[in-house]
């Protein structure tokens, strides 16, 4: 079933250009084109692209934050056109992670006021507060003034605070962006226990690695149009991107007809870039058993996220 | 409206416990009226070559007194919202299921609690040096007269949000509004002083009735005569409702600059 469903999705903005010293004329810009996908309940889909290329903009207008041009989303089983309120009420959002709190309030203190806004009760938004606190590991700090907050503790608030309704969706944007490896860790650790728990998390990140570790599914979004959606898998693939086979060669310097280098053991390492694996692998090993060579240690270094990035947004921007 | 009379409330709460860090604001709006009136009063005398009417200080204290209240009351929807937008606490706000009435009600409210505060201790002050102990109960009325009188104000405050959001400099559209409100609204002087364009500016504003009624009820002299035209100025809580959802779903929500 479809917790969010984006059909066609276009918003523009007005932007003045300068055409000469005296006149300056209005011109719309895309900032999204037809953009349409589906998230699945409890799963985690991720919005990639550059700066600039509409991930934002998306998320505002799935928050009901922006109304689109044209095109519209489905939310919770809600249009964001016909009921804003009723998509607000089963959505959180993380907007900025350390942005939205009164800094001379307590963690606590912000959340219930969050909760409140959400029209809990004080006692209930309490809490609610409380236990969300333990989740995202404040619980000591939950009562200092969130302007002593380090960063990562404002990203945890943050997170706390998009969950404080109990929503069934939550939306991050960019939810570890400025956060320590350590504290980065923490989030995504946390997104991957409330994707498990059965809420649907849609994000937009920089990070590749994040994206390819966390999300089932990604699109990838450059000047504010689709090129590209699937598994980070199915991306790799349907790019043709090349694996790299390596493998060790015992008690030998050199291999006949490969390439080869030297590594930190003395021994020589055959690297092939192969856009076919498996079958690259059996034929040397095959080959390497006829010769009757040692075989030691054998990797598949399989394509990053980050290469499908560059490829798809490189060839775009000629790069 | 279980959960708006929540919202409302939860908004209210953090904003009165922002207010009360700012000591210094209070204690200069405080200030600013006694200090001022005497100032003119003192003006008045040197011109005069002797001690004007101590009623007309008075005259003068309450008017003060209700322009710093016009200004802290006009400024602070204009001021919540460029808070809003540099926090950025206001997209969250936008994000929640919240009516933005509510939003403007609540920060509208505290600026007015503080108000009355200040309301309360001027106007005593000024009561009691003039009138003595015999005027307490027709301030005490006049205070609640003054409440319900800033309740119009509401409506200026929406629009001036809607516009703070729109063109992001809250000073651009609160002071303007702060000079003519406090040159056309006889807080300092009687407006039938004023050139014929400008009483016209001052007698459509609310603020002119709510110092009107403030005196008058002081003074003993208010009846349901003078409150005539109390219930029109509640058009403007109507029309800035209006013209704020207007601006909200044809530039807020379509331009979405919630941020600084």
């Amino acid at each position: 079933m479809e917790e969010i469903e984006a059909r066609n999705l276009t918003k523009t903005f007005k932007r003045k250009v300068r055409v000469n010293i005296l006149k300056r004329i209005e011109r719309r810009i895309y900032a999204v084109k037809k953009v349409s996908f589906k998230v699945n309940k409890g799963e985690i889909f991720g919005l990639l692209g550059p700066n600039g290329a509409g991930k934002t903009t998306t998320i505002k207008m799935i928050c009901t934050l922006l109304v689109p041009d044209e095109g519209e989303a489905i939310v919770h089983g809600f249009s964001i056109l016909d009921k804003p309120e009723k998509v607000r009420e089963n959505i959180g959002v993380v907007l900025a992670p350390d942005k939205g709190f009164y800094e001379r309030l307590s963690g606590i203190e912000n959340l219930v006021y969050y909760g409140r806004l959400y029209g809990m009760n004080k006692k209930e938004a309490y809490k609610r507060a409380i236990e969300l606190t333990q989740i995202v590991g404040l619980d000591k700090d939950a009562y200092r003034y969130v302007e002593e907050y380090s960063l990562g503790m404002k990203a945890k608030l943050s997170i706390a605070k998009s969950l404080i309704h109990d929503p069934p969706i939550v939306i991050l944007d960019e939810p570890t962006v400025g956060l320590d490896p350590i504290s980065a860790r923490r989030i995504r650790n946390l997104i991957l226990e409330l994707a498990k728990s059965g809420k649907t998390i849609l994000l937009t990140s920089h990070n590749m690695w994040e994206v390819e570790n966390l999300c089932n599914r990604v699109i990838l979004i450059n000047k504010g149009e689709i090129v590209s959606q699937g598994t980070p898998r199915q991306l790799k693939e349907k790019l043709n991107l090349n694996y790299i086979v390596e493998v060790e060669v015992l008690n030998s310097e050199k291999v006949e007809n490969y390439e080869t280098f030297i590594n930190d053991k003395g021994n020589a390492v055959i690297k092939i870039e192969t856009s076919k694996p498996n079958d690259t692998l059996i034929n040397l090993l095959d080959e390497l058993k006829y010769k009757k060579y040692e075989i030691g240690e054998i990797k598949v270094i399989e394509p990053t996220l980050e290469e499908v990035f560059a490829k798809v947004i490189g060839d775009e921007k000629g790069i | 409206m279980k959960k708006e009379f929540n919202q409302l409330l939860a908004i209210l709460e953090v904003e009165i416990k922002n207010l009360l860090r700012e000591r210094g604001t209070v204690g200069f709006a405080i200030f600013f009226p006694i200090l001022i009136s005497l100032s003119t009063y003192g003006v008045g005398a040197g011109i005069l070559g002797k001690a004007p009417n101590i009623d007309l200080w008075f005259y003068q204290l309450i008017g003060f007194t209700i322009l710093m209240i016009a200004i802290f009351m006009s400024s602070s929807s204009a001021w919540y919202v460029r808070q809003g937008l540099l926090s950025r606490r206001l997209e969250y706000l936008f994000a929640a299921s919240i009516n933005p009435l509510i939003i403007v009600a609540a920060s509208s409210i505290t600026s007015g609690l503080m108000g009355i505060g200040i309301f309360l201790v001027v106007g005593l002050i000024g009561v009691l040096v003039v009138y003595g102990i015999s005027n307490l109960l027709n301030f005490f009325l006049a205070t609640i007269i003054l409440a319900v009188s800033l309740i119009p104000i509401l409506g200026i405050n929406l629009i001036v949000a809607a516009t703070t959001i729109i063109g992001k400099d809250p000073e651009a559209i609160s002071q303007p509004l702060s000079a003519i409100v406090s040159t056309t609204s006889g807080l300092a002087y009687p407006i039938t002083i004023l050139p014929f364009i400008l009483q016209i500016i001052g007698e459509v504003m609310p603020y002119y009735y709510a110092a009107e009624y403030v005196r008058a009820m002081i003074n003993g002299y208010l009846n349901l005569v003078n409150l005539e035209s109390f219930p029109f100025l509640f058009i403007y809580l109507i029309g800035g409702y209006f013209i704020y959802r207007y601006f909200e779903y044809n530039f807020i929500r379509k331009e979405g600059n919630y941020g600084a």
